[in-house]
């Protein structure tokens, strides 16, 4: 206290002296007297310990949630680079890329799937994060402002013959082109296809913002000037002519590829289970088989390729883990 | 002294001697090394009459031989010197001039606020920093670790897992605002608390708040803080696919981006101890940054203006829309924050008892470091004023043989020269040992003086044997005490019994007189406010009981001899040449107890009189 009354009359005592002239002193003002009001924050253990519990019981109820919506996840993961071995073979030339090659593959499902089932890809060792890949595109052109813009797109720019590759770059070149194909054995002689709809496994902003096909009233005049990517069979127009809305940029396996997987072990949607008829309340058990139509070669890179069928929660697919990590705290 | 630690480095062969010169430098080094060994134990040294190049070799050698920071105060232009030397220099700003001010690196206005500066402002600003750093390396690591993991994953092709303007806008805008809060602003404690406790600053002192081992306390935080945000979403997105799919690469980016950025900010929440306005502000406008400009560079608009540059489109809206990925930032950001709390708890709790029992223990310990440091050992705790003055021989002497001038009660004048014998001599021979110098020095002062009607030399010897007094002695005292008697002018004497001869002793030591010692001895204890005592000592215990019987029994034969008695002037001329004599603590007032002899002491003690 004395301090402080020493410190006061000090500065009356220059105050008064620096009359003359304009006094130095700092202001008296709460920020540059470091005097604001203030809370000191001292948490005692007791608070902290409500509070760790508190967010325990949180955490509890959290996690034993989603561990019982977890447990109602059923997931089949079929791995079909081995058992298409001959189609796996035929690919590894690249001269055989004009022959058709299908695999069949069946398994049997022992419980039915209910509500929503989601097919999917999976690829492992595919490394779409690799920092030239992802560079390796051209927004500009897919968003359907300039279609020869394929500034960022090396290698793969322009095509033999000097057009420019539209979709360019290496993520459009090496899009995922295998057909998948459900079937149901109903009985030992039926064997239905199973409905599957190939919409919303996009993102809605990737559908309508981010993809759009140049304007033009023919896409495939839209187009001209521009050559197919090297290692796909059709150009871009030709992806699905039977639907507009899926054709040309929009189209929903080819934006679903182009956003590009964090890890090289990813899986893709691919298509959801249509629910009409039989599969109304989704797939019922018995045997059911793939049809695969293989044209994606992944022994180049050692790769493999499954595909997996799986229902969905509101936590988002079987994670068991994060249900898992929430009851530990 | 020193020719025997120079003949022990040459024999131990640390100090060549090739060169005569190396011998000086050496030893002068060894004379320097000593100096600040020796006063680095004292509580205080006080250099007086030094030229302002000696101020500055002195902060010199401090700097050199002791490892510390060393601070300068002055205010006038002899300062400067020393100001520039010291590592922080503060100039006073006043009656001296500005010279010292201009030079220095703080001003203050007045000499008390050196206090303020350094145990407030001080210890602030060096708490300040060391947060500033720590949480800043933290922050640093939690945030961009990632990249290194995600880099295992990415085929180490630098793939960078942020958003380029989240990597952008961390640093300048996210992350800024708090950590500049910590350190402009933070407070531990407040002021009046770092004034009352000035031992807090000492943790300065010992580098406890930023040292190799705090740096790796916060590298390991960040690192730990870094894996867990990393690895809990890759967990979670391997096992996730789909519309709500954190699988793919900008979802997975800004589940991280939005967990680091969360985490870091509740580990400033957790730091900032000192909350204002400020602080509050400071992580709100943090946040909303992130939130303003994460969905300006996601924002459609952008995108259109230019795609290539702002890729990130929607991105966040799209994974913040979907219940679930907030949970995996809630458990990231939980993970993060919750253990590092339960530690921090748990320490304190722990360190807290030990920590109590530390400080009494270094307390204490401190206590007995201050006393057993000194080493001249003492045996008496009382007062000991010690001068040092550089020009002249002065109170030296008096301090080396410790004697003591204490007032008696009742008294005004504030004379106190401490009078302690070495304790490890015996008593007799310790009176000697001690007077003998007493005497040199005092034949030294005396040849001053001009009025040698004392012969002191004469004096001494005989007195030095009635040093060894007991009342047995007395009788042999006599012939010398006649003796004495003859070789004083003008005494007039006055037969004592031989009882008062035991005074003998006491004024041994005391200037020779013209008068007869036993008169002044007895005018001295009737008259004179002032008592020349031995300071009780254990080990004298023996002689005190003799003495003070000695001085009872004068006590009864002083007043029948008082009045014949010659009243001298001060016994008591222990005190140096009237020269150096500080006028008014040495002052002996003469009280005039009979004016028998008021003449004759007028002209035999001209000398002490006139020289005041």
């Amino acid at each position: 206290m004395s301090e402080k009354y020493m410190w006061v009359t000090c500065r009356t005592r220059m105050k008064r002296k620096c009359q003359n002239y304009e006094s130095r002193l700092p202001d008296n003002t709460a920020v540059k007297q470091q005097q604001l009001p203030a809370f000191r924050l001292q948490l005692t253990a007791s608070e902290i310990l409500s509070g760790f519990f508190a967010i325990g019981l949180f955490c509890l109820g959290m996690g034993i949630i989603l561990l019982l919506s977890a447990k109602s996840i059923k997931e089949v993961e079929i791995n079909y680079t081995e058992k298409c071995a001959t189609c796996a073979k035929l690919r590894e030339e690249a001269t055989n890329f004009d022959k058709e090659c299908n695999c069949s593959i069946s398994f049997y499902l022992p419980q039915k799937m209910e509500g929503n089932v989601y097919l999917y890809y999976k690829l492992y060792g595919f490394y779409q994060n690799l920092y030239r890949y992802i560079l390796s595109r051209s927004n500009i052109q897919l968003v359907g402002a300039d279609v020869k813009d394929v500034r960022n797109c090396a290698p793969f720019r322009t095509s033999d013959n000097g057009l420019p590759i539209a979709p360019c770059g290496a993520i459009a070149n090496s899009m995922f082109n295998d057909t998948i194909v459900l079937w149901y054995n109903f009985n030992s002689s039926t064997h239905i296809r199973v409905p599957m709809v190939r919409t919303e496994t996009a993102w809605w902003t990737d559908k309508y913002v981010k993809f759009q096909n140049p304007a033009f009233q023919n896409l495939s005049s839209a187009f001209a000037g521009t050559a197919k990517p090297p290692n796909w069979p059709k150009p871009v127009y030709e992806l699905d002519e039977n639907d507009p809305g899926n054709n040309g940029f929009i189209n929903d396996d080819f934006i679903v590829w182009m956003r590009t997987a964090a890890f090289p072990n990813f899986k893709k949607l691919y298509r959801r289970l249509h629910r009409i008829g039989n599969f109304t309340e989704g797939l019922p058990a018995g045997s059911y088989s793939f049809i695969i139509n293989y044209n994606f070669p992944v022994s180049r890179f050692q790769g493999q390729k499954a595909v997996v069928l799986s229902t969905l929660t509101w936590s988002g697919g079987s994670s068991l883990f994060l249900a898992l990590t929430y009851v530990e705290p | 002294m020193w020719r025997t630690l120079g003949i022990q480095l040459r024999s131990s062969g640390l100090a060549p001697q090739h060169e005569g010169s190396k011998t000086l430098r050496s030893a002068e080094e060894r004379r320097e090394r000593a100096f600040v060994e020796l006063a680095s134990r004292c509580q205080a040294v006080i250099c007086c009459r030094v030229t302002p190049k000696q101020k500055a070799l002195i902060v010199a050698l401090v700097k050199k031989y002791q490892n510390v920071v060393t601070l300068a105060i002055g205010d006038g232009a002899n300062d400067v010197n020393m100001i520039k030397t010291a590592d922080i220099g503060v100039g006073v700003a006043g009656q001296e001039g500005m010279q010292a001010v201009q030079n220095s690196d703080y001003v203050l206005a007045q000499f008390c606020f050196l206090r303020r500066l350094l145990l407030v402002h001080g210890r602030w600003s060096y708490m300040r920093v060391c947060k500033f750093l720590r949480y800043f390396l933290y922050k640093t690591l939690a945030g961009m670790m990632v990249q290194i993991w995600f880099a295992f994953y990415s085929g180490f092709t630098a793939q960078p897992l942020y958003e380029g303007w989240f990597l952008a806008l961390f640093n300048l805008l996210y992350s800024t605002l708090p950590v500049l809060y910590i350190g402009l602003f933070e407070q531990d404690v407040s002021a009046e608390r770092s004034l009352e406790l000035p031992e807090l600053y000492i943790a300065g002192q010992k580098e406890e708040l930023f040292n190799y081992w705090v740096i790796l306390q916060a590298i390991a935080h960040g690192t730990a803080t870094s894996l867990v945000n990393f690895f809990m979403t890759l967990w979670v997105s391997q096992n996730s696919a789909g519309p709500v799919s954190l699988s793919d690469y900008q979802s997975f980016a800004v589940v991280v981006a939005l967990s680091s950025l969360l985490s870091i900010t509740m580990e400033v929440i957790l730091i900032t101890r000192y909350w204002t306005v400020l602080s509050v502000l400071a992580i709100f406008l943090s946040l909303c940054f992130y939130v303003v400009m994460t969905s300006l560079t996601q924002s459609m608009w952008l995108f259109k203006h230019s795609p290539k540059n702002f890729p990130f489109l929607y991105a966040d809206l799209n994974v913040l829309t979907q219940p679930p990925i907030m949970l995996v930032i809630l458990l990231n950001v939980s993970l993060n924050t919750l253990p590092m709390l339960a530690f921090r708890v748990i320490y304190q709790a722990l360190k807290k008892p030990q920590r109590k029992e530390e400080v009494e223990k270094v307390t204490s310990e401190e206590i007995i470091a201050v006393e057993s440091v000194p080493c001249i050992r003492r045996e008496s705790p009382a007062r000991r004023s010690s001068y040092a003055f550089s020009h002249r021989e002065g109170y030296a002497d008096l301090i080396t043989q410790g004697t003591i001038l204490r007032r008696s009660p009742g008294v005004n004048s504030d004379m106190l020269v401490d009078h302690t014998m070495p304790p490890d001599e015996p008593s007799g021979s310790m009176k000697e040992s001690s007077w003998y110098p007493r005497k040199m020095s005092f034949l030294g002062r005396k040849r001053h003086s001009h009025h040698g009607k004392v012969s002191s030399e004469d004096m001494q010897p005989p007195s030095e044997e009635k040093l060894t007094y007991s009342p047995e002695s007395l009788p042999p005292t006599e012939m010398p005490l006649s003796a004495l008697e003859s070789q004083m002018t003008s005494v007039e004497s006055q037969t004592l019994p031989s009882s008062q001869l035991s005074l003998q002793s006491q004024p041994a030591y005391l200037p020779q007189e013209k008068t007869s010692l036993w008169n002044i001895r007895k005018l001295s204890w009737k008259n004179w406010p002032y008592v020349w005592q031995k300071e009780p000592e254990p080990r004298r215990e023996g002689i005190l009981p003799v003495s003070s019987s000695n001085l009872s029994a004068v006590m009864e034969t002083v007043p029948p001899s008082a009045k014949g008695s010659s009243i001298s002037e001060q016994p008591m001329e222990v005190e140096p040449s009237p020269v150096e004599r500080e006028p008014s603590p040495m002052e002996w007032l003469p009280e005039p107890s009979g004016d028998q002899a008021a003449p004759n002491l007028a002209e035999q003690l001209p000398w002490p009189l006139g020289h005041q």
